[in-house]
């Protein structure tokens, strides 16, 4: 559906300037190449919802405004669904939609209703189509309560239900999500992840998703792209992106009130006292499992209380970005 | 799109009735002014009171949808970054801005209804001087429009590679509201001035429909004006078309 090969956006910016006239000296100051985007490629297959993952400044919506056509690159090349989208704009608006986080894309001072009926007229959608895809959205992303209140009153929330209706309306086979659930509540965020995956599940979307929000990421994402300083530095499952940057698991264990709790571990464990009295013990699941360590901690000392620690991806992505920084 | 050009028009009820009332008033105010200037002239450059006075309100209310206060939703767009969302739509950039003028005009029908109506009531309208004038006035104030509409697009485009838009607006705004005719009729300007000004479109916007009107310019012409009306609305779709590609190009889209 989606394939992008050696993909390139370079920026030019002027070198930053100080001092007397600055702001007319710029004209002549020397220009600098950025490079946002660098060489990045992958394939999307129908019906996959990917995560696009990366830092701020990673590159992220700049390769988003390159998937839809809205920027042009500097080389490399994209097709969707055929269509080379910068080269096609009319023809590929039919196949996309595109929810900008930080822009709506419905008319501000106008009711969600004349934003969405305007929509149904640039991309001629029949009559009763709006209004069966209209009774559709509905159902999850509530919009018939706010139909009519301009777009300028609403909500954080439902400024982005109404977006998400006005990107959909058309049936598009891609959605583009750049960064949607930001400032949401739980729950416009929940409406938004159900609504995505629901047009994933009945109408085989596929869906490119950007967000810093580890909640959409874990429930909607079975692949991950992650980018860094304008390069994919990883294209895989999401479990395997946990195995690679967290290796080890680990238990927790709150010891009895009378246990002597030098003598709690395991073997190909870890031992970490934690500030708070309980004990961690690291392990890697190639080398031993949770039952194991937990029947020696258990044979070695009383223990009131354990819990396993799975993975999460945010201390993925933390340790990642991490690294980014260095 | 048309209807949302005209729609945000209308949608402000107050913003409406509040344009009502400012050209009920430049109505009031030109016949009142023009008919101060002429008194005491039965003719000034050939051209006697009645047609002045008629003259500077009808062209009044054709510069009113000519030239609107905003010359296009795309400066706003670019500013905001919206405009990306215009650019993923099944319709260009500037056909989305040319349906929204042609909204916007539908929208200043009855703010020149009310123009008229004026103007009527003060007896400062003369009739066409025939009705194949006025067939021939119609004709070539709608190509007129469509001149102002393509050049306005072409002007905000500006907006992609400036931030700061206001010096070229402004520019553009006085030089096509004084060659136009709007501000002066072109009758009264001196000879020598005449050939810069029948050699710019904004007398073709203004100015021609108005000459047939008034009968200033035999119907015989009308031919003449047409043909150049179209030359000119030909040069500036394709002035449109130039600097759109070129915009569309290098656009750099505000924001994240
Ligand atoms: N219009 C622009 N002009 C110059 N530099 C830009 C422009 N847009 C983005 N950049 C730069 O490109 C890099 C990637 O930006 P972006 O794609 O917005 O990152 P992300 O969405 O991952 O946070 C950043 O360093 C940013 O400063
Ligand atoms: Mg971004």
């Amino acid at each position: 559906m989606i394939e992008v090969v050696e993909l390139v956006k370079e920026f030019r910016k002027p070198q930053p300037t100080t001092g007397r006239l600055a702001g007319v000296r710029q004209l002549w100051a020397p220009r600098r190449t950025v490079r946002a985007v660098d060489q990045v490629g992958f394939a999307v297959e129908r019906g996959e919802i990917v995560g696009y993952l990366g830092a701020n400044g990673a590159g992220k919506s700049t390769t988003i405004k390159m998937l839809t056509g809205i920027v042009v690159p500097t080389s490399g090349t994209v097709t969707v669904n055929g269509l080379v989208p910068w080269a096609n704009r009319k023809k590929h608006a039919y196949n996309i939609g595109v929810v900008f986080g930080q822009k709506t894309q419905l008319w501000f001072d106008l009711p969600l209703r004349v934003s969405l009926e305007t929509i149904r007229d640039l991309y001629r959608i029949g009559a009763a189509d709006y209004v069966s895809r209209i009774d559709e959205f509905d159902e999850v992303l509530q919009i018939k309560d706010f139909m009519d209140t301009p777009i300028r009153s609403l909500s954080l929330g439902q400024r982005m239900r109404g977006d998400l209706a006005g990107a959909m309306l058309h049936r598009p086979q891609v959605l583009y999500l750049d960064e949607p659930t930001v400032g949401l509540d739980v729950v416009a965020k929940q409406a938004l992840r159900d609504f995505i995956a629901e047009q994933n599940r009945v109408h085989s979307t596929t869906v490119m998703i950007t967000t810093h929000d580890m909640d959409d990421i874990e429930q909607l994402c079975r692949r991950i792209v992650l980018i860094d300083r304008g390069r994919v530095v990883y294209d895989g499952d999401l479990s395997s992106l946990k195995r690679r940057y967290l290796p080890f698991r680990e238990v927790v264990i709150t010891p009895g009130a009378n246990a002597d709790t030098a003598y709690i571990g395991a073997k190909h464990a870890d031992r970490l006292e934690n500030a708070d009295g309980t004990i961690s013990l690291r392990f890697d699941p190639e080398r031993t499992s949770a039952a194991a360590v937990i029947a020696q901690a258990a044979s070695t000392a009383d223990i009131a209380d354990l819990h396993v620690n799975e993975p999460k991806l945010e201390d993925v992505v933390r340790l990642i970005y991490a690294e980014a920084e260095r | 799109m048309i209807r949302l050009g005209s729609t945000n028009a209308l949608f402000f009820r107050a913003n409406l009735a509040l344009s009502m009332v400012s050209v009920a008033l430049q109505t009031v105010l030109l016949v009142t002014v023009w008919r101060a200037v002429y008194s005491g002239h039965g003719q000034v450059a050939g051209i006697n009171e009645a047609d002045a006075v008629s003259y500077a309100v009808i062209a009044m209310l054709l510069w009113h949808i000519a030239l609107p206060w905003q010359l296009s939703s795309i400066p706003d767009r670019v500013r905001e970054g919206t405009v990306a969302t215009d650019l993923i739509r099944p319709i260009g950039v500037v056909g989305q801005s040319l349906l929204q003028a042609v909204g916007a005009t539908v929208g200043a029908i009855p703010g020149v209804m009310v123009g008229l109506a004026v103007a009527f009531a003060f007896g400062g309208l003369e009739p066409p001087a025939s009705t194949g004038a006025l067939g021939g006035f119609l004709l070539t104030a709608a190509l007129g429009w469509s001149i102002a509409a393509m050049l306005n697009i072409a002007v905000s485009m500006v907006a992609f590679w400036t931030t700061d838009t206001r010096g070229p607006f402004y520019i553009y705004r006085a030089v096509a509201s004084f060659a136009s005719g709007a501000l002066i009729p072109l009758w009264f300007m001196p000879t020598w001035l005449r050939p810069l000004l029948d050699a710019l479109p904004f007398g073709l916007q203004v100015f021609a429909p108005l000459q047939l009107w008034h009968g200033q310019e035999p119907i015989g012409r009308l031919w003449a004006v047409l043909a150049t009306q179209l030359a000119w609305l030909a040069a500036a779709a394709a002035i449109v078309a130039l600097v759109s590609w070129r915009a569309l190009r290098k656009v750099v889209i505000n924001g994240g």
